[in-house]
């Protein structure tokens, strides 16, 4: 349990040093890097119960998919800027680090085993965000203010054009 | 018939009211998607704001298509001709700050509470202060290797020299990259002089795991993003977006696979034994 509490602190940790590399706005710094460590969080608890990888990053890739897409209609913001920042830890680096070094030893089945594994869980992160984002457009009533002053500058013209 | 002809006289009017020529306009939109795409962002949203920016000041008819590498839009302004740009995007690098800048610059225009001379100077505004200095990066840098080390198992030695390699690491892109060094190059070198930083801690004994310290090292290099959105972009519909990015990825993971696989296959070939 505590090294649990540990590795989603270092989750944090590890995803605010993005938020600076990234060059993301200051008042964006925590809620960005809590989008990481509820990542890591959401995997490790599935993955204790499942203990499925690619279904553990699938479920928390949801997960942070739909905190990103609440907190930028809170603060009318673009959700990839909490979903980037999200799914750092996620993203299989080390994989592809393992990958490299198989093939680098000359191992090819072993290289290709990693690979594969490293490809299927990029796409059952990039799955789960795509569900994420086809929740949140089947739940959002947005009121559409868009080109308002246009229509409204219509109106009124064609009022005129009609007294006239 | 008679909707598009009403439609078309209320656009004249918004137009005559705020007097916006089509070449500035063209100037406001191209440089916006630009430097949407220059930062990262995704296609999708690089094509939206162009056309948000385009319709709103008046443009009738506007359609862009993006790609990583380029994009391209065509209007018909107020002047009744059809007016279209292209642009070249060269560098990419990752700037969020400026992606969610660019975004609320096209939802104000779009709901009609920005004028267009306030859009150019708000423009002028993010490309110029919305840049963090070297410092913060290299902060962030040094934050990044030492806790995703130290998240992926690795000891507090391994975090501390992971720390050293991450920061001189962003300080040896840096250079390479003001150089003009092209990216593939960039990697392999960026990968080469990961591997062999950490082959020397690991001589000198101030690091106990190798593989552990590298994993947490190449985390500042591998695109581990850049492959996720490419699957994103392929799953939403934007296909010659996805498979540019998924290029991209792949080349640049082979190239911090070469970089650091000479070095260790050397390291190797010269007695030492790896992980």
């Amino acid at each position: 349990m505590s090294k649990a509490l540990l590795e989603i602190a270092f989750a944090f940790l590890g995803t605010l040093g993005f938020t600076l590399l990234f060059n993301l706005n200051k008042r964006d710094f925590f809620r960005a890097s809590f989008s990481g460590a509820l990542g890591w969080g959401c995997n490790l608890l599935v993955q204790h119960f499942t203990g499925s990888m690619v279904f553990a990053f699938f479920v928390a890739s949801i997960v942070v998919g739909i905190y990103a897409e609440i907190l930028g209609l809170i603060h009318k913001k673009p959700a990839t800027i909490y979903i980037i920042c999200g799914i750092i830890p996620l993203v299989p680096g080390g994989g592809m680090y393992t990958t490299m070094m198989e093939a680098v030893k000359g191992q090819s089945e072993l290289a290709l085993e990693q690979g594969f594994l490293t490809l299927s869980l990029a796409g059952a992160i990039a799955s789960g965000l795509a569900v994420a984002s086809a929740i949140s457009r089947l739940v959002s009533i947005k009121d559409d203010k868009r080109y308002d002053h246009i229509k409204k500058e219509a109106k009124r013209t064609i009022k005129k054009v009609r007294k006239f | 018939m008679k909707a598009v002809k009403r439609y078309q006289l209320l656009v004249m009017r918004v137009q005559q009211k705020q007097n916006i020529e089509s070449e500035a306009l063209l100037d406001l939109a191209s440089e916006a998607g630009q430097m949407m795409l220059e930062s990262g962002g995704e296609t999708y949203r690089a094509e939206s704001i162009v056309c948000a920016i385009l319709r709103s000041f008046g443009a009738k008819e506007a359609e862009s298509f993006a790609t990583p590498t380029g994009f391209m839009a065509s209007f018909e302004g107020s002047d009744r001709k059809t007016h279209a740009f292209v642009r070249r995007i060269q560098k990419r690098q990752m700037n969020l700050d400026r992606i969610t800048r660019l975004n609320s610059l096209a939802d104000k225009a779009t709901e009609g509470t920005l004028k267009f001379l306030d859009a150019k100077d708000e423009l002028r505004s993010i490309e110029t202060n919305c840049d963090r200095s070297l410092k913060y990066k290299l902060l962030g840098a040094a934050m990044i290797a030492s806790f995703f080390c130290l998240l992926f198992g690795g000891s507090i030695k391994d975090a501390l020299s992971a720390l050293v390699t991450g920061t001189l690491l962003i300080l040896v892109i840096r250079i390479l990259s003001k150089r003009q060094v092209s990216d593939f190059f960039i990697n392999i070198s960026g990968g080469a002089f990961c591997a062999l930083f950490i082959l020397l801690c690991t001589e000198l004994k101030l690091c106990d795991s190798l593989s552990l310290t590298f994993i947490g090292t190449i985390m500042l290099m591998v695109p581990g993003v850049a492959i996720v959105n490419a699957i994103r972009d392929t799953i939403a519909g934007d296909l010659v977006a996805g498979i540019a990015r998924g290029a991209d990825a792949f080349i640049s993971a082979a190239g911090i696979s070469i970089g650091s696989g000479v070095i260790f296959k050397a390291y190797a070939l010269l007695g030492g034994s790896i992980l």
